[in-house]
């Protein structure tokens, strides 16, 4: 019983372990948050909070589509890629909200950041580069 | 003027075809502007009644919707944002400003939105053009009804909005207060109440939502009041006072969709030229929906919704739909509604002399592009 409490536990952490390393949120080297709260990166992606802690605009750019899209998407807003899609096209055609800029790949993602200050993006963590400054999310 | 709108009309119905079959598959960015839209037409028919148009017997294309919307924000934090809204409803053209606005968030918690503003009546109602997020051609027929939307698209005025941490979830809220524009004279709603003035006058209202309660369940409740209806409905000239409470939950699990909605109105009437006492209606709608987008391109759903009205019995309608996307941005869809009732028949001003059957069908066909 003690073995597969521990075996449960080791797999758990594994887990969790796992979906936190699975995406990195990057912003510009100047400005922008040093963390974010996993509430707040909800609410950003959400279209619902707009300005850093620290002050200045939040420029959102999300992946076109892909595997790393689906998988913050759902994980971070609790719906799919179609699904995060349609609630920020019900945004626009409401006029609350100006869309997140889509950009191709990661590539794109990290070129786009690390010329654009004020913005919020993710990169598997592999990926990330000297160029851009990694979010904490706690 | 009414003329010059539906010229206006007609030429914008060319521009965003085109524009939209140029660049299908994004929204177009001119300089920082990002520029949305959407066209879209629909084809109803109906064995025995005319409805929405001259469905009779006879394939009408009753309604063709064109949208087209630019947003910027600026460095300040300062959005500005309009929407035009230009469509032909059974036989009736129009071009509107659907919203204009300008938009400052402090913080997540607080902001003001100021100018045209889209109504927040259940949680649907500001999305009732945009057939895009969902299954279904239309939302539930007799809750959200597409002839009364004059009636409640938008007002001008200020909104105080803000979206509030609340455990795994969040809570979003909304007070208003404002103007609505007068209803033209031609329009099918106006035909439908057999009147010649509507002025709405002041608006105001509350909408609060709570979302993720738990994984994917929201729930909310509106309150929408106009409280001095100028209404000129054949000799008599009526002041109105008009008032709608909405309960809504939505729960998302996976690729279903379940929603429910429960409606209720009040209107207290005095004419105000002839000495008749004050007269009091009620009216209560509610229904259940589901919806299973079945694979990335295919989705089917099923409604059973109920209408209950103080003066005129009951209506019922099950609806069935399917939504196919032939692009990412190209969907064709296809509904059915089985009727019970005929209390809402006459509602947009369609002719149905002897009208006595209560079950009758309804098939919609429609298609439309987004960018």
């Amino acid at each position: 019983m003690k073995r597969i409490f521990i075996l449960l536990t080791l797999a758990l952490g594994f887990a969790v372990f796992s979906r936190a390393e699975d995406a990195a949120f990057i912003t510009h080297p100047q400005g922008g948050d040093a963390s974010l709260s996993t509430g707040d990166l909800k609410a950003v992606l959400l279209g619902n909070k707009t300005k850093w802690n620290s002050g200045g605009l939040i420029k959102l750019v999300v992946l076109e589509s892909g595997p790393l899209h689906e998988q913050v998407i759902q994980d971070r807003t609790q719906r799919s890629a179609d699904q995060f899609d349609k609630f920020w096209k019900k945004l626009v055609f409401t006029g609350k909200g100006v869309p997140p800029t889509q950009v191709a790949d990661e590539a794109a993602m990290l070129a786009f950041v690390a010329k654009t200050p004020g913005a919020l993006g993710y990169v598997s963590p592999a990926a990330v580069t000297a160029q851009v400054k990694v979010v904490e999310i706690h | 003027m009414q003329y010059a709108k539906q010229v206006i009309c007609r030429h914008l119905l060319a521009g965003p075809f085109a524009f939209a079959l140029a660049f299908p598959t994004r929204a177009a960015e001119m300089g920082t502007v990002a520029i949305h839209g959407s066209v879209s037409t629909t084809a109803a028919y109906s064995p025995e009644y005319n409805y929405l148009g001259d469905t009779k017997d006879s394939v009408d294309l009753n309604q063709t919707e064109i949208t087209v919307n630019g947003t910027h924000r600026f460095e300040n934090g300062l959005k500005v944002a309009a929407q035009l809204y230009a469509y032909d409803f059974s036989g009736y053209e129009d071009l509107t400003v659907d919203f204009a606005n300008a938009d400052y968030s402090f913080r997540r918690e607080a902001g003001v939105r100021v100018g045209r503003n889209k109504l927040s009546i259940g949680f649907y109602n500001e999305v009732q053009d945009l057939d895009q997020i969902r299954i279904f051609a239309s939302l539930p027929l007799n809750f959200y009804q597409r002839s009364s939307r004059s009636f409640g698209a938008n007002f001008d005025g200020a909104s105080f909005y803000g979206n509030v941490g609340v455990g795994n979830g969040s809570v979003d809220y909304q007070v208003y207060y404002g103007d609505m524009q007068p209803i033209d004279p031609d329009a099918p709603f106006m035909k439908g109440l057999g009147a010649s003035k509507l002025d709405i006058n002041t608006t105001y209202g509350a909408a609060l939502a709570w979302n993720n309660i738990i994984d994917g369940l929201r729930v909310g409740v509106t309150y929408f009041k106009l409280p001095e209806i100028d209404l000129n409905s054949g000799p008599a000239i009526s002041t109105i006072d008009y008032q709608t409470q909405v309960a809504s939950v939505e729960y998302t699990r996976d690729r279903w969709i379940f929603a429910a909605e429960y409606k209720h109105i009040e209107t207290d009437s005095q004419v105000q030229n002839f000495p008749l006492p004050p007269s009091h209606g009620e009216e209560d709608h509610s229904y259940v929906q589901v919806t299973y987008q079945a694979t990335d391109t295919f989705g089917i759903g099923a409604y059973y919704a109920y209408s209950d009205y103080s003066t005129k019995g009951a209506d019922k309608d099950t609806a069935l739909a399917a939504s196919y996307a032939l692009q990412s941005w190209w969907l064709v869809k296809a509904e059915v509604h089985f009727m019970d009732g005929i209390g809402n028949l006459g509602h947009s001003g369609d002719s149905n002399p002897g009208a006595t059957d209560e079950t009758w069908t309804y098939f919609v066909l429609k298609t439309g592009i987004s960018f």
